[in-house]
């Protein structure tokens, strides 16, 4: 995947790096992004796994253990840069709108 | 309980996960879970008919084959699991997956990385794979052009089904790496803007072709002796058995869905029996078609005393004959006829001569062709072939008292004049072998009666 195409991340990369905020592995942050946001953002297995193999090309996110085959991965200092750019980067465009719309009223 | 399997082919383009969906999980509420997959040979599994939702997704990395799994597709495997999908099987980076329970969310939610890996799985396995095919059809197809260069008349009398077969391959194939590159480029603009594209059904065609491809060779081997026509005939009885059959079977598995449930082996049985009635039946009109008619046998007393048979063929309407030249008296004269078109050279061969006691026979013939050729820029090959670079022979040209055509004549060597012969006129070349040497009216009287003869085919 291109590297520009990290410059602004989808909703599902998103939340992906969110979970990696602590140690966690690929079936846990399909469940933790379900509860976190009450089955709204659902994410499919095949995506998860070429979302975390490109993560980890990029070094946004770091393998930390193999347990059998399971495989858990944390955020590197870069993903985390890159998840608060994308949160600043939401909540200027959620301070716009309110910044319009209250004026409004 | 024996396991009971059932073997189908299927022309889906690998890269068509949509239909491949859908047709297994019709599949599978038949009672038919898919087991392995071939190239074109699927194998499925008898289980209860149940309805199950199939995901087919492509792995992005590398798998070889025969090795064991590796860990790192054993992950991917297992998320798509712990995802509530289970896993099928797999054909090279394909994967297959199903799952009973309706909400399972699907394995792929991204529709840029989804046409990611599909174009990485088509890349190597469908446009390298259809590459191949079409660099080696265009390889064959040169040869015949280079065939056809060099020898344009016995190239194309002989020709074969092949050579018609390749450039039909040829563009079968180039119309699939086609529609794939079309169907690559809009689902990749549509993936931008988060939409999933469907993929539409393209049939593998060319595989059908393939099949006669090779049953063209092997009759080739047999049959190259005989009339092109008797192939042609063969080949398309058969392939409008199997056409009928193919649609027979469709119509049959619609019709019937549950009621008649049919074993493998008696469809092959079923199968192999109507390819045994076409090619019986091809085999036999080809044959009908292939002898000379009508004929009949004579008993000939040869110069040891003894007797043996000799065929009298008795074609009409040869332009000429050899009672034009000569008396033949009582003698009975046999007169064959034999024709190979194509659409570019109609060839007409007679061969007349006096079937008499050999010991009394003068062993008067006259045998000549005549040769068309419809596509122009052949036909200074095709002089070249017939008179000029004569296998046997070599040319010199003649002087006839007119000017209306070309004459030669054929020599063994340079000194030895033989007593065949050869006309030009416009685009048809004309050969005669006399068994006497003839007188230059009679030369231009075959000339002209062969040049304005009718070249007609009639089956």
């Amino acid at each position: 995947m291109p590297r520009a195409k990290f410059q602004t991340l989808t909703e599902q990369m998103f939340y992906v790096l969110l979970c990696l905020e602590s140690e966690c592995c690929g079936t846990d942050i399909m469940e933790k992004i379900r509860s976190l946001t009450d089955s709204r953002v659902i994410l499919g297995p095949g995506t998860l796994y070429n979302l975390l193999e490109q993560f980890v090309d990029e070094k946004i996110i770091v393998e930390t253990k193999t347990e059998g085959r399971r495989r858990s991965y944390i955020l590197t200092e870069k993903g985390r840069q890159l998840l608060e750019n994308e949160y600043n980067r939401i909540r200027k465009q959620a301070d716009d709108y309110e910044k319009l719309f209250r004026e409004e009223q | 309980m024996m396991e009971e399997y059932k073997r189908r082919i299927e022309l889906f383009s690998l890269y068509d996960h949509t239909n491949i969906e859908k047709h297994l999980e019709k599949m599978a509420s038949k009672g038919w879970m898919i087991d392995t997959i071939g190239t074109t040979l699927w194998r499925y599994k008898k289980i209860e008919p149940k309805k199950l939702k199939f995901s087919v997704v492509y792995y992005p990395k590398e798998v070889k084959e025969g090795v064991i799994i590796s860990d790192d597709r054993q992950n991917f495997i297992d998320l798509c699991s712990s995802g509530g999908w289970n896993y099928v099987i797999n054909s090279g980076k394909m994967h297959i997956f199903s799952t009973d329970d309706e909400n399972a969310p699907p394995i792929d939610t991204d529709a840029p990385i989804q046409i990611e890996c599909i174009h990485k799985f088509a890349k190597t396995e469908i446009v390298y794979g259809y590459l191949f095919l079409i660099i080696a059809c265009i390889f064959f197809s040169g040869f015949i052009i280079y065939e056809l260069w060099k020898e344009p008349v016995e190239t194309l009398k002989d020709a074969t089904p092949i050579f018609w077969l390749t450039p039909v391959t040829l563009i079968f194939s180039v119309f699939n790496v086609i529609s794939y590159l079309n169907w690559y480029k809009k689902a990749k603009t549509a993936a931008e803007n988060g939409e999933f594209t469907n993929t539409k059904k393209i049939i593998r065609f060319e595989v059908l072709f393939w099949f006669p491809l090779y049953v063209g060779f092997g009759l080739l081997g047999i049959l190259s002796f005989m009339r092109i026509r008797y192939i042609l005939f063969t080949l398309g009885i058969i392939s409008t058995g199997i056409i009928l059959f193919i649609i027979y079977r469709a119509i049959n598995n619609k019709i019937c869905k549950s009621e008649r449930k049919e074993t493998t082996k008696q469809r092959l049985r079923r199968f192999a029996a109507v390819t045994l009635v076409f090619l019986w039946l091809g085999s036999g009109i080809g044959a009908y078609t292939a002898i000379p008619k009508p004929y009949y046998k004579v008993k000939v007393n040869s110069e040891f005393g003894n007797t043996y048979s000799r065929e009298v063929y008795l074609d009409k309407n040869a332009p000429l004959d050899i009672s034009d030249y000569k008396e033949t008296g009582n003698k009975t004269v046999s007169c064959e006829k034999s024709t190979r078109e194509l659409l570019l050279i109609k060839e007409t061969e007679w061969k007349l001569y006096t079937v008499e006691d050999e010991k009394n026979d003068d062993g008067l013939f006259l045998y000549y062709s005549v040769t068309d050729i419809r596509f122009t820029p052949l036909l200074e090959r095709c002089k070249n072939e017939i008179i000029f670079n004569h296998i046997v022979y070599e040319s010199k040209k003649i002087l006839l008292d007119t000017d209306k055509f070309e004459g030669y004549r054929y020599y063994i060597d340079d000194k030895t004049p033989t007593n065949s012969f050869a006309f030009c006129n416009g685009n048809r070349i004309i050969t005669v072998d006399f068994s006497w040497e003839p007188s230059e009216e009679e030369l231009i009287f075959a000339a002209e009666k062969l040049i304005n003869s009718q070249n007609t085919y009639s089956f």
